[in-house]
């Protein structure tokens, strides 16, 4: 008799999905499905308003990575206005987007991956948390604390609020930055880079407990995508997380398609839609749909560069780089290239902050629309994220499509979840541990499901473990 | 008696979402309370009005000695829509926190003390919500009872600051 374990909802994550793992006659895991159990329709709901407000409007698609938002829709917007924003703006944008990389990328680690990192994976629930991690691990919380901390009030400082800051509009940014505000924020980033260098230290020196979690967690070939930029010279790809072009990387390293404009990611890229989900599955189109998977975020993309272009940074990527003759292709990687990247924002920021024209006022170019389409990409926090809109003659809006990191990633956390339900999930009895581990290797992508399905509700956490005929066998909640 | 530089700490936070009707009752109160004169020239308090609870504000709780979270608070059977609802908040060293993207008082309060220490006086002031519903005002029943909320928070602060000046 086959039967079926479902976990409902995956704990800390952000939004709520369910996860059905069904088993064979044997007990052995015969396939692992990641679902996402929310609708919000922004897609939909969009139409018929003007352009110009769609940073706000789709910066309250999510509370955890508003600014995400914010960059891809204004950058939507200024290829609607056909405007080439102001060299200042471009900067000051980086710079919020790099703080919300970082505290996004803080938080994800510090609070949501550590009590698995810190306790490990079969740890006692009852400690495996973050209070646990406080009362034996205090520096650590400490410094996850303060870095977030140090990126919300870098985008405070910059955009008036921490959520939903309403200043990177269409044309550019609404208001300059002060001298004043400039140097509070160089003040912070000394304490930030301390607390990188230090998690790096640690997570480096830990890393090798995790040898079975690095070769099961997601760990299987696919393509990468994200955004690259050219070095100086114009010879290596640099990391880049504003602007520059698509690449794709297959798994043996090989550049597949390279210096895509965002306007044409159409040409690569398809979605297609499974009845038991509401997050689509966008796939490489030249593959078909599902060996078109492909992954993005923050493994992808220092997968995808040949440098990150800053002194400290660059260091840590050498050792990355290290780890493996071609691309990295272990999902439980995202923890350590996460950390690698809130290095990078950090040394990014400082030289935007020491450019000569970052004080400038002439932050915004002002137009109508000149053009009745518009895309606009940047790097979230969680991979690649895309907004693309259509208006009318009167700039209203007619059409929307948005394609979200975590919507990129689904097909590759469909495929990671089956590969550690594969490895862990012994049927005979439902472990802590096993199931730990199933959650787990979702939170290495680290999924926004709220902007994903363009979400959100609460569900009692159930674990159950059906029969053929759909009867209960077994059952475990938590709380 | 303790001069106006001693006086320890007071935190308000008022939070929800503007955009969804009687959840924007605690930014409206936290505004509300800003206004008081007494609450406004008085500088060991702080009124912080967010989105959503997150960690950072640990460190605000740690160094404060009363802290009062304003939030609409879901119906449920018996509680009439505008009614007030006081919730103490305890520490408790074995709550399993996530601390992830979403916090509640309680979690954010075990959170502030375990890494930060302190003991401070905690609770929740609530109105039960009659809609949380798209829109960007709140409802009659809310807006009723917003004076009463205010008027009991100003009275605990009037009580704090009594205790506090005779310690």
């Amino acid at each position: 008799m086959s039967k079926q374990i479902i976990i409902d909802p995956v704990t800390r994550i952000e939004g709520h999905s369910k996860i059905t793992i069904k088993l064979d006659d044997m007990g052995a895991v015969q396939d692992a499905r990641f679902h996402v159990t929310q609708f919000r329709g922004f897609e939909k709901f969009c139409e018929g308003r003007p352009f110009s407000e769609m940073p706000s409007l789709t910066g309250r698609t999510c509370g955890i990575c508003p600014v995400s938002h914010l960059m891809a829709s204004a950058k939507a917007c200024d290829e609607i206005l056909a405007v080439e924003i102001p060299e200042t703006a471009v900067k000051l944008r980086s710079i919020m987007n790099l703080a919300q990389i970082i505290q996004s990328h803080a938080l994800s680690f510090f609070h949501l991956s550590s009590p698995d990192l810190l306790f490990g994976m079969d740890g006692d629930p009852a400690s495996r948390h973050i209070l646990g991690v406080v009362e034996k691990y205090p520096t650590l919380a400490v410094d996850g604390v303060m870095l977030r901390k140090i990126g919300q009030e870098i985008i405070e400082l910059l955009g008036g609020k921490r959520i939903h800051p309403a200043w990177v509009v269409p044309g550019g940014v609404s208001s300059p930055l002060t001298p004043e505000d400039r140097e509070i924020i160089l003040n912070k980033l000394p304490e930030a880079k301390a607390i990188c260098e230090r998690t790096l230290s640690w997570f480096k020196g830990v890393i090798d407990q995790f040898k079975d979690e690095v070769n099961t967690f997601g760990n299987f070939p696919s393509l990468f995508m994200s955004l690259v930029s050219p070095s100086k010279d114009g010879k290596l790809a640099k990391l880049e997380h504003y602007d520059g072009t698509l690449r794709f990387m297959d798994a043996d390293g090989k550049i597949v398609v390279d210096g895509v404009n965002s306007n044409r990611y159409m040409d690569y890229i398809d979605e297609a839609v499974e009845p038991d989900t509401y997050l689509k599955s966008p796939y490489f189109k030249q593959l078909g749909y599902p060996d078109g998977i492909y992954r993005v975020g923050p493994l992808a993309r220092l997968n995808l560069i040949d440098l990150c272009g800053t002194p400290k940074a660059d260091q840590e990527l050498s050792e990355f780089h290290a780890l493996s003759s071609g691309p990295n292709l272990s999902s439980f990687q995202q923890h350590y290239a996460r950390l690698i990247e809130m290095l990078y924002g950090v040394e990014r920021i400082e030289e935007l902050l020491n450019e000569p024209d970052i004080l400038d006022k002439r932050v915004r170019a002002f137009a109508k629309p000149n053009r009745s389409e518009g895309v606009g990409v940047s790097e979230a926090p969680r991979g690649t994220l895309m907004h693309h809109y259509k208006i009318d003659d009167n700039g209203l809006i007619t059409w929307v499509n948005m394609i979200i990191a975590t919507g990129h990633n689904n097909l590759a956390m469909n495929r990671s979840v089956k590969q550690v339900a594969q490895h862990y999930v012994k049927a005979s009895h439902l472990q802590e541990g096993m199931l730990n581990r199933v959650e787990a290797v979702i939170r290495t992508f680290d999924p926004c499901l709220s902007c994903s399905t363009h979400a959100m509700g609460q569900m009692p956490l159930l674990v159950q473990l059906l029969g053929p005929c759909g009867e209960l066998l077994d059952e475990v909640k938590r709380g | 008696m303790k001069s106006k530089d001693a006086l320890e700490k007071v935190l308000i936070v008022g939070y929800g979402n503007p955009l969804r009707s009687d959840d924007a009752l605690g930014l409206i109160a936290a505004e509300r309370l800003s206004a008081i004169p007494a609450i406004e020239s008085d500088s060991s308090i702080e009124i912080i009005k967010c989105h959503q609870l997150m960690p950072e504000l640990a460190e605000k709780i740690a160094n404060s000695s009363l802290v009062i979270f304003i939030d609409a608070a879901a119906a449920s059977e018996g509680k009439i829509p505008g009614s007030l609802h006081i919730a103490e908040i305890a520490f408790d060293p074995h709550s399993s926190v996530t601390l992830g993207h979403h916090c509640t008082p309680a979690e954010l309060i075990s959170f502030s003390v375990a890494l930060l220490g302190g003991s401070p006086k905690a609770m929740v002031v609530s109105l039960t919500a009659a809609s949380f519903d798209f829109g960007e005002t709140l409802t009659d029943a809310v807006q009723k009872g917003i004076p009463t909320l205010i008027k009991f928070i100003t009275t605990q602060i009037g009580s704090f600051r009594q205790r506090d000046c005779e310690g």
